[in-house]
């Protein structure tokens, strides 16, 4: 059945511990397709075995989005139904808008990797205040779990998805509040595949069409003349390749993982003498999969930890607490059901839901669980309801908040624009 | 009888084993680590009184034992977590390289931010529920503040790690650890009287947040100001260095202050097959490095005594242990065996070293013998097991760590040595304590070999075939064995591989022989 208002105000004000949606998914390009998850330092992917409760045999699997970078794409998801639009939530803005520079970017307070909290927020200023001393911005000296009106007003995603301002005068016992929303994906039966990488030169330039030097301004030229000397000896640019300044054929090969010296980096083992023994080279080639798992959880009894005092009072009133935690529980169901609706993870891993999603309400353990439907039009309008029913008992809830950056910063970020347009073909 | 139920709602527990390294997960979880989540939850919604009582009341009770299935673990990776201290400098030098761009100051951009490796270990139970159970406790009249208490406990270990915890009375739970005073294959952190208190004190939340804040008012008035502004200051700083001294008070982080072990349920005695002077539950370590052929058993087993005496924690070590009374003279009775678990009794079988076993006497005070072996087996900071090197300089370097692994391989398996059978062969050879002359003299060796089964306790075999080659794959030749070497004149002792043939099956480890407390004479249970 649908989840209303009604229904979400009964599960915030009742005993359940959280709602829970499994969605299972597909790669785009059809069963079978090969996917890519995060590739982790040293070329590494986090691998997992899992026991199947039905069968007891071991699966392998493998993390396609971890818990960080989901709360990541939920937070973008919000900002993108944000500017269409279909949500109103209270934003802090940084806006570089300034009349010298060449690009103009915005960091708001869904970006930030901190929140609210952000060093980028601290180096700004509100109304020519410096942000921390600002009445917005001092709202997070005094924010904790039995007061956290303040926050609810200027950045009801941080109750959701964590916040710890640990540069605050209280230092690491600052403003914090855990997260209320955990999400994943993992793909099950993984099998992992072969890539390769290759390159065809369009303009046919051969390894000896060099050596290449390096000219005194960092530039680079065929003309040893020209070139920077030192010693009286023209200096290569690099190692004097034409692929040092990206010509030439690549040989086509598997794609090898390669350390920081060029090596291949090979999966090792110790063998029955002890010596470590090469097993195979790691190769960045993806995996095949049975399907993929998103599990998102909100937590229940993470928001009803919160109280929300109105107007300087010492304690808060029940039905100001639950309209409250309703209205963040239906944030948190719209940020799980905006992140269902886009499946491109990255670069050849685009998954596509093969289930409408279900949401669970986990009450008493041992019993089956209540069933929701909601997709992200429900989400929204659920959410936009919560808010006028939280606004009508008076909690705050601010617009857009613009912030400007510090001089100081908006002239780092113009040289380096710069810089940015200054360098041509620097990089390796 | 009641219990503490815990769901973890993601299907897997975030919680780190090795305290700040995070490369290791933690599962079952912890029963200190429960109560801080309790206590995480008492503290963050109010203290009430009845739930307060009803934790002080919990620290009085016994640790409990645990139901927890098995768990896999994901590979650990390194993840890269922005942080948070980047600030923008207020004087900006001339310069236009961006590395030096990013320390001024455009580091706190979001692109430019830089990075810290975390480390988040996962642990995947094959069952998501797991319960605290106290079989002796009756919760009575904290049932209700407990059952609150549980029911907002939010997570267990990372704050990702959801969990929903409830109190159950029903009576049939079967736990799969429980505490022991024997030795212990698993040591966890728990909780006792006076933990909250603890706790509490050590956080020392308000004395930290009052200092800081009224430091902060103090420094906010820092500067040229008005008269007044000036005498605040003066009033503010005077009235920390009276509450507070000349330092800040400090916040510290919860240490473990309780191990307790914890081992398998103790399966009940069956009236079963007899078995011999030794404990069948072998304490086995697992050997790392280079391989060690069976054939330098004597050397290994000398050098995990060596190891041994070094760690005990009673000097002298006592009789048990180093199988001398304290005159150092030889002890008469039964004493700890050193046994090496070789790769044998498989087509591909080289008789290579996996692991060593300490087979403990039956007749040995448990509380004794994890007195004097816990700190070998078991690192006294994080319970885990402690990596010793063995080495002889000459012969063989290697690791040795306690045998902790799930499903461990079958020739570290303690049911492979010990289960009951009615043969027994030799994969060391059996060394004979006298030399036998005239034409019947392996007759003779034969009846010797049988009297010693009866100096280890176990029946008088029906046969026993002696034979140079063994009947386990994999066992080299008796010949390939260095002879032992008597203590009293140095002669050296013959041996030899034997068949042991009982008229009923007997359970293991069986161990004859005159080498038998240095690894000789090991025998393994044949399929009859």
């Amino acid at each position: 059945m649908r989840i209303d208002l009604q229904a979400l105000q009964d599960a915030v004000g009742g005993t359940a511990a959280a709602f829970r949606s499994v969605t299972d998914y597909q790669p785009a390009g059809g069963p079978g397709d090969k996917v890519f998850p995060p590739t982790y330092e040293g070329g590494k992917y986090a691998t997992e075995e899992r026991i199947d409760p039905d069968t007891g045999k071991t699966r392998q699997c493998v993390l396609l989005d971890s818990v960080q970078s989901q709360a990541n794409r939920m937070e973008l998801a919000l900002l993108e139904a944000q500017r269409a639009g279909k949500v109103s939530l209270p934003l802090l803005i940084a806006r570089f808008d300034q009349e010298d520079l060449l690009k103009k970017p915005t960091v708001t307070s869904l970006e930030a990797p901190h929140r609210i909290a952000d060093a980028i927020f601290r180096d700004s200023l509100l109304d020519g205040v410096k942000f921390p001393e600002s009445e917005i911005g001092s709202l997070l000296h005094v924010a904790d779990i039995r007061n956290a009106t303040g926050l609810f007003g200027t950045c009801p995603t941080a109750l959701v998805f964590g916040l710890w301002d640990s540069t605050g005068p209280r230092g690491g016992l600052g403003a914090k509040f855990q997260r209320a929303i955990v999400s994943e994906i993992v793909g099950y039966d993984a099998v992992s595949g072969i890539d390769t990488s290759s390159r065809i030169e369009p303009l046919g330039i051969e390894l000896r069409a060099g050596p290449v030097y390096r000219t005194e301004s960092g530039d680079w030229t065929l003309d040893p003349d020209k070139a920077e000397k030192v010693k009286d000896k023209p200096v290569l640019y690099r190692q004097g390749r034409p692929s040092e300044i990206n010509h030439g054929n690549v040989t086509p090969d598997y794609a090898y993982v390669k350390g920081n010296n060029r090596q291949i980096e090979y999966e090792r083992r110790i063998d029955e003498r002890g010596n470590e023994v090469r097993v195979r080279p790691r190769i960045q080639g993806g995996f095949t999969i049975s399907k993929a798992t998103q599990t998102t959880v909100v937590s229940l009894s993470a928001l009803r930890r919160l109280r929300f005092p109105l107007k300087g009072a010492a304690d808060s009133k029940p039905d100001v607490d639950v309209a409250a935690r309703t209205t963040l529980a239906a944030l948190g169901l719209a940020a799980g059901a905006l992140a269902r609706n886009d499946g491109d993870l990255r670069s050849r891993c685009q998954l596509f839901a093969t289930q409408a999603p279900v949401w669970e309400l986990l009450d008493r353990p041992g019993e089956t669980p209540k069933q929701f439907e909601c997709d992200s039009e429900t989400s929204l309008a659920l959410l936009g309801e919560a808010i006028a029913e939280a606004r009508a008992m008076g909690l705050p809830w601010e617009g857009e908040i613009a912030l400007t950056p510090s001089p100081e910063l908006v002239e780092l970020v113009r040289r380096s624009q710069e810089l940015a347009s200054a360098s041509t073909g620097e990089e390796a | 009888m009641f219990a503490l139920g815990i769901r973890y709602l993601n299907g897997w527990a975030m919680a780190a084993a090795d305290g700040a390294r995070k490369e290791r997960a933690e599962w079952p979880p912890h029963p200190d680590r429960v109560f801080m989540a309790l206590a995480a939850a008492w503290f963050e919604t109010g203290e009430d009184t009845d739930e307060g009582e009803a934790l002080r009341w919990l620290e009085t009770l016994p640790p409990p034992a645990i139901a927890a299935s098995g768990f896999t673990t994901r590979t650990s990776v390194t993840s890269y977590v922005p942080v948070n201290d980047s600030s923008v400098k207020r004087k900006i030098p001339q310069s236009s390289d961006l590395p030096k761009l990013k320390d001024d100051g455009l580091g706190v951009l979001p692109e430019h931010r830089s990075r810290q490796a975390r480390g988040f270990p996962v642990a995947i139970p094959h069952d998501p529920n797991v319960y605290l159970v106290w079989k002796e406790g009756e919760v009575g009249r904290h049932r209700a503040g407990l059952e609150r208490l549980a029911a907002k406990m939010t997570h267990v270990g990372h704050s990702a790690s959801f969990v929903q915890a409830w109190v159950t009375e029903d009576g049939d739970i079967d736990h799969t650890w429980e505490p022991t005073e024997g030795v212990a294959a698993h040591r966890m952190r728990v909780f006792s009287s006076g933990r909250l208190a603890n706790l509490t004190q050590a956080y020392n939340r308000a004395e930290v947040v009052e200092h800081a804040d009224l430091k902060a008012r103090s420094d906010a008035l820092k500067g040229p100001k008005t008269k007044r502004m000036r005498e605040e200051k003066k009033r503010l700083d005077s009235v920390i260095v009276e509450r507070f001294g000349t330092h800040a008070p400090v916040s510290l982080r919860p240490v473990p202050t309780r191990w307790q072990g914890y081992g398998r349920p103790a399966e009940p005695e069956s009236p079963g097959p007899s078995g011999s002077v030794f404990d069948p539950n072998l304490i086995v370590l697992a050997l790392g490095g280079r391989r060690v052929p069976l054939p330098s058993t004597l050397k290994l087993t000398q050098a995990l005594r060596g190891v041994l005496m070094d760690c005990c924690p009673e000097q002298p070590p006592p009789e048990w242990f180093s199988g001398h009374k304290a005159s150092g003279s030889p002890t008469t009775r039964p004493h700890m065996a050193l046994l090496p678990l070789p790769f044998v009794g498989d087509r591909y079988a080289d008789g290579r070293v996996m692991g060593l076993a300490l087979a403990l006497p039956r007749t040995l005070n448990p509380e004794e013998a994890r007195r004097c072996l816990q700190t070998f087996l078991l690192s006294a900071d994080t319970g885990l097991p402690r990596e010793h090197r063995l080495f002889d300089g000459q012969w063989f370097e290697c690791q040795l760590e306690l045998e902790s692994r799930e499903r461990p391989p079958k020739n570290l398996d303690v049911a492979t040595w010990t289960r009951a059978a009615r043969v027994w062969a030799s994969v060391t050879p059996v060394v004979l304590n006298r030399h036998f002359k005239g034409k019947d003299r392996w007759q003779q060796a034969a009846e010797s070999v049988k009297d010693a089964c009866g100096h280890i306790g176990l029946p008088r075999p029906r046969e026993v075939l002696l034979h140079p080659v063994s009947m386990v794959e994999g066992v080299p030749h008796a010949r390939d064995f260095p002879q032992m070497t008597r203590k009293s004149d140095g002669g050296r002792q013959s041996h030899s591989h034997a068949v042991l043939v009982f008229e009923e099956p007997v359970r293991g480890p069986v161990t004859v022989g005159a080498g038998r407390f240095r690894g000789f004479g090991l025998c393994r249970p044949m399929e009859s």
